[in-house]
């Protein structure tokens, strides 16, 4: 298992450093030019302060020793300075990364629950009300774009109902009800749409196991249907449902950019579209690199965890 | 599970469940619709807010000695409802769209929202008392006079920061230098532009150009410290705008004290002012909170210090739509910026209370390269004329700005200092703007491509530009132009509108901004938008210079509003802006809210709001 983990985290680092330079060179491939964004507006009859802009920034070097200098420092723990505020981007990546940790966090808890259940109940009752009803959450989560399932969800349950705050955040350290509560609603938004793939993959994954002969053998034996359907059907149907769910994290962290944009939450998501309209380059180079690295190492999890659920997979 | 369970047909009781459960829900969906009504016309409710009583009483200070205030009433001066005694305590929770970047007034590069509240400015930007026009009201300082060659200003007295330190001439000496002086200032320009700096020490100078410099420590010679409570500013040539700029936030004086204290970078995030509110928190990315200042200078209507709120909490809260909803659930109180669309609703809500300003808002204006030789305008520059004629402003602002858009005529609206009913503007003619094509196509045929003439409309990427542009594209080609339309992302878009000296790339035919128009002294846009110092001359060439310089260097209030006049004049000719249409500024504040008052520049003057 050693073994397999460290061929594993090597196999990463190629990954890791073209996702570095993807993301470094297509911001310098798109138009534009940051300095002359900060200065345009009102000191566009300057060029000296251009210039000098562009040499603090760094900009004036050729973009490999850029790229080569920031992947130096990256390794480091040093991902730069904000060019929008001077602040180091470490900083901003310590308080704003347990945010969006929390929120996927408990919007993959929240899929999970309303999921596993539903798509156990659709299986065992193919083409009942519940199955129904099943499909058309899932298939609603697919289909809503999260930007409008924010807004419904905020006028239904805070507007209408006003059951919940409709955006806000509150540190978790500072007030954990208050924070909880704030999060309801993006959690929602985020794991209704993670819902649905997931509710169906474990449908179609328990209704191919239900028609196995070892089910039939352990209905037989006189087993208990909840015996057979956890014990053995859900959890054999497990490894497709840890793949989805691997899979799902890149959904997961695309997803916060918008949510947490529409409620309000200062995590990384929204940092950086922050940074892409400012063109704060190290900021969204940072933060492509740990979505990035989250991904990858979301990935490497699930194929750990198969070997948990299924004995039979052994890593060598 | 009974086998019945599991049985696929679809029976009649199943059939009648999904087809109820289908009911419901687009009953819901329904439901969800009926929350946004189609607009209902204009006249079927008055969009005014109720006018205000007098503004609240404030201790009233020397009157100012020479005040170059705007004097022309408003054409709609319409300000919040008062109502009422008022109130004292409670927390009024306001909704902002951008997150600041620094609380320390100089480097906020964002809109600032709060500003005015933590901080007192040097004169405040207000209605007259009599609700006629705006006038430079005294604040920090309490009188001013302007002279050929200086500034005396005198400060208001018995005033201190949030700290207990004084506001004195060394607080304002300290203050006037960091703003005229420090690299990063972003008002420095238009200080420093008229000041007499010809005996300050250049290496003192250089020393302040360190990258991320914590301190402030340079003391110039130009701004002298004449007692405890005047200083004097020396003048390299009259310049009537200072008092104006001096009302923008940007200037707003802080505690030198705890700014020394903390050093830039922390006093960018627990600033020192003097203004109405202190600071309590900033959580970057969600909201700013303020508390009572008890030892406010100004007195309210029942002759206690203002404010009369205990606690404004600014709360980020991105999203349009959202901020409307969060007024409707009543977490927040206060917010700007409904959008068009959404303002039909709102005026028709009683929980509501919709206030927006024909003096201030967003222009929206199509501006034409003027030495590129490559656009047919600079060929031709006739055919700008003919882009006069063939816009139709009503049009534009109807179906982009809804309730919120009126059409455009002149740099200066109603109300501005600098607005004349005499100025000239076009007025749509459609078939004059076909004819100035058809003559310039009969001199120069090679300009024409399938029979009309080739034009790139160059437009950020923005959605009402986009939109804008589309019907812009089928306008001209009412008049025989064939608009190609290149969407730039903002960046990008800068490059190619901005011209630095001696950069290549700035080099487009016509293109759409959007300018923000305020009650500031006229200068303040002519210079951004027609000098050629300044920052945002699209049109990249400058014969207004001298004109503006000139309106810019008298005290003389007729001379400079003949000058605006013949600049006006100069503009009408030269065609290298079509005003287009007017997007009013607008806020939105629970009924529960009174006596708000717009401020300038989209201010929100909380300090004399109360709650019921």
């Amino acid at each position: 298992m050693t073994a397999y983990l460290g061929r594993r985290l090597i196999e990463m680092v190629p990954v890791v450093i073209l996702v570095t330079a993807v993301s470094f060179g297509l911001i310098f491939v798109l138009p534009g030019d940051p300095a002359m964004l900060i200065i345009g507006d009102r000191s566009a009859g300057s060029p000296e302060l251009y210039e000098s802009l562009r040499r603090d920034l760094g900009l004036d070097r050729p973009v490999y020793l850029q790229y080569v200098d920031w992947l130096g420092r990256v390794v480091r723990g040093d991902f730069g300075k904000s060019t929008r505020d001077r602040e180091p981007i470490v900083n901003g990546l310590k308080v704003r990364l347990p945010i969006t940790l929390e929120l996927s966090a408990l919007a993959m808890l929240l899929s999970l629950a309303i999921a596993i259940p539903a798509g156990i109940l659709a299986a065992v009752r193919p083409n009942s009300i519940w199955d129904a009803l099943g499909s058309i959450v899932a298939l609603g989560g697919i289909a809503m774009p999260s930007f409008f399932l924010a807004i419904l969800l905020i006028f239904l349950l805070a507007v209408q109902f006003q059951l919940l705050p409709p955006s806000g955040f509150e540190r978790f350290t500072d007030s954990p009800g208050r924070n909880l509560q704030l999060m309801i609603l993006p959690a929602v938004t985020l794991g209704l749409g993670l819902a649905g793939p997931l509710m169906r993959q474990v449908r179609s994954g328990l209704l191919e196991i239900l028609g196995q002969e070892y089910i039939t053998t352990a209905r037989a034996k006189g087993l208990r249907p909840r015996v057979v359907l956890l014990g053995h059907a859900l959890r054999n149907a497990l490894i497709p449902i840890i793949t989805v769910i691997g899979l799902q994290v890149g959904r997961l962290l695309g997803g916060t950019v918008i949510v947490e944009t529409m409620f309000g939450i200062p995590g990384i998501g929204r940092w950086a579209v922050d940074s892409i309209l400012l063109r704060d380059f190290p900021v969204v180079q940072a933060v492509c690199l740990i979505m990035a690295i989250g991904v990858l190492l979301a990935n490497l999890l699930a194929d750990l965890i198969y070997a948990v659920v299924d004995p039979r997979i052994a890593y060598r | 599970m009974s086998e019945a369970a599991r049985d696929p047909r679809l029976t009649r009781r199943r059939f009648l469940v999904l087809t109820s459960l289908v009911v419901s829900g687009a009953g819901l969906l329904q439901a969800c619709g009926q929350q946004a009504p189609a607009a209902k016309p204009a006249e079927s409710k008055p969009a005014e807010a109720a006018k205000p009583a007098a503004p609240a009483a404030t201790t009233a200070p020397a009157a100012p000695a020479a005040q170059p205030a705007p004097a022309q009433k408003p054409a709609d001066a319409k300000p919040a409802a008062a109502a009422g005694t008022p109130k004292r305590g409670g927390t009024l929770t306001a909704l902002v769209q951008n997150d600041w970047t620094s609380l320390d007034p100089p480097f906020e590069i964002g809109a600032g929202v709060g500003f005015n509240m933590l901080f007192e400015g040097w004169v405040r930007l207000e209605r007259n008392d009599a609700n006629t026009a705006w006038e430079f009201k005294p604040a920090l300082l309490a009188e001013w006079d302007l002279k050929p060659d200086q500034a005396t200003l005198k400060l208001q007295p018995g005033v201190k920061f949030h700290d207990g330190t004084p506001w004195d001439a060394k607080a304002a000496k300290w203050n006037l230098d960091r703003t005229i002086f420090h690299p990063q200032s972003r008002l420095r320009g238009n200080l420093a532009i008229a000041l007499d700096a010809s005996q300050e020490d250049q290496a003192a100078l250089d020393r302040l150009k360190t990258p991320d410099l914590d301190t402030f420590d340079f003391s110039s010679k130009a701004i002298e410290v004449v007692d405890d409570l005047t200083v004097r500013i020396r003048l390299s040539r009259p310049w009537a705008p200072l008092i104006s700029t001096l009302s923008e936030a940007a200037t707003y004086p802080v505690s030198p004290t705890a700014f020394a204290q903390a050093g830039k970078a922390a006093f960018g995030k627990a600033p020192v002012g003097a203004g109405p509110f202190k600071f309590v928190e900033w959580v970057p990315n969600t909201r700013v909170v303020l508390e009572k200042n008890p030892d406010y200078w100004r007195k309210g209507a029942d002759g206690n210090a203002l404010p009369y709120l205990d606690r404004i909490v600014y709360r980020l809260v991105i999203d349009d739509s959202v901020r409307l909803l969060e007024l409707k659930s009543g977490s927040a109180q206060f917010m700007e910026s409904v959008q068009g669309k959404d303002i039909a609703q709102v005026r028709n809500d009683p929980s509501m209370v919709f206030i927006d300003s024909a003096e201030q808002g967003i222009s929206r204006r199509l501006t034409f390269d003027g030495k590129n030789p490559a656009s047919p305008f600079v060929k031709h520059p006739e055919l700008r004329k003919a882009m006069q004629y063939g816009i139709d402003r009503e049009a534009l602002a109807k179906t982009l700005g809804f309730d919120s858009g009126t059409p455009d005529k002149t740099l200066f609206p109603p109300g501005h200092l600098a607005h004349d009913p005499n100025a000239p503007f076009y007025a749509p003619d459609i078939p004059k703007a076909q004819q100035i094509v058809k003559d310039v196509l009969a001199k120069d045929p090679s300009l024409a491509v399938n029979g009309k003439i080739p034009v790139m409309l160059t437009v950020i990427s923005r959605a009402v530009d986009r939109q804008q542009s589309e019907i812009l594209k089928q306008m001209a080609a009412n008049i025989g132009f064939d608009l190609d339309i290149e969407v730039l992302e903002r960046a990008a878009y800068v490059a190619k509108i901005v011209q630095l000296p001696g950069k290549p790339g700035a080099d487009y035919h016509i293109s759409t901004v959007q300018n923000g128009v305020t009650l500031l002294d006229p200068d303040s846009s002519l210079r951004a938008y027609f000098h050629s110092a300044g920052g945002q001359n699209y049109p990249h060439v400058n014969p207004f210079d001298e004109i503006i310089d000139k309106a810019a260097g008298t005290y003389d209030l007729a001379e400079r509003k003949k000058l605006y006049l013949d600049f006006m004049k100069q503009d009408y000719e030269q065609s290298l802006m079509v005003y287009m249409w007017f997007q009013k500024y607008n806020w939105l504040h629970s009924a529960k809210v009174k006596n708000f008052v717009p401020g300038n520049g989209g201010l929100w003057n909380l300090s004399t709001v109360w709650m019921e």
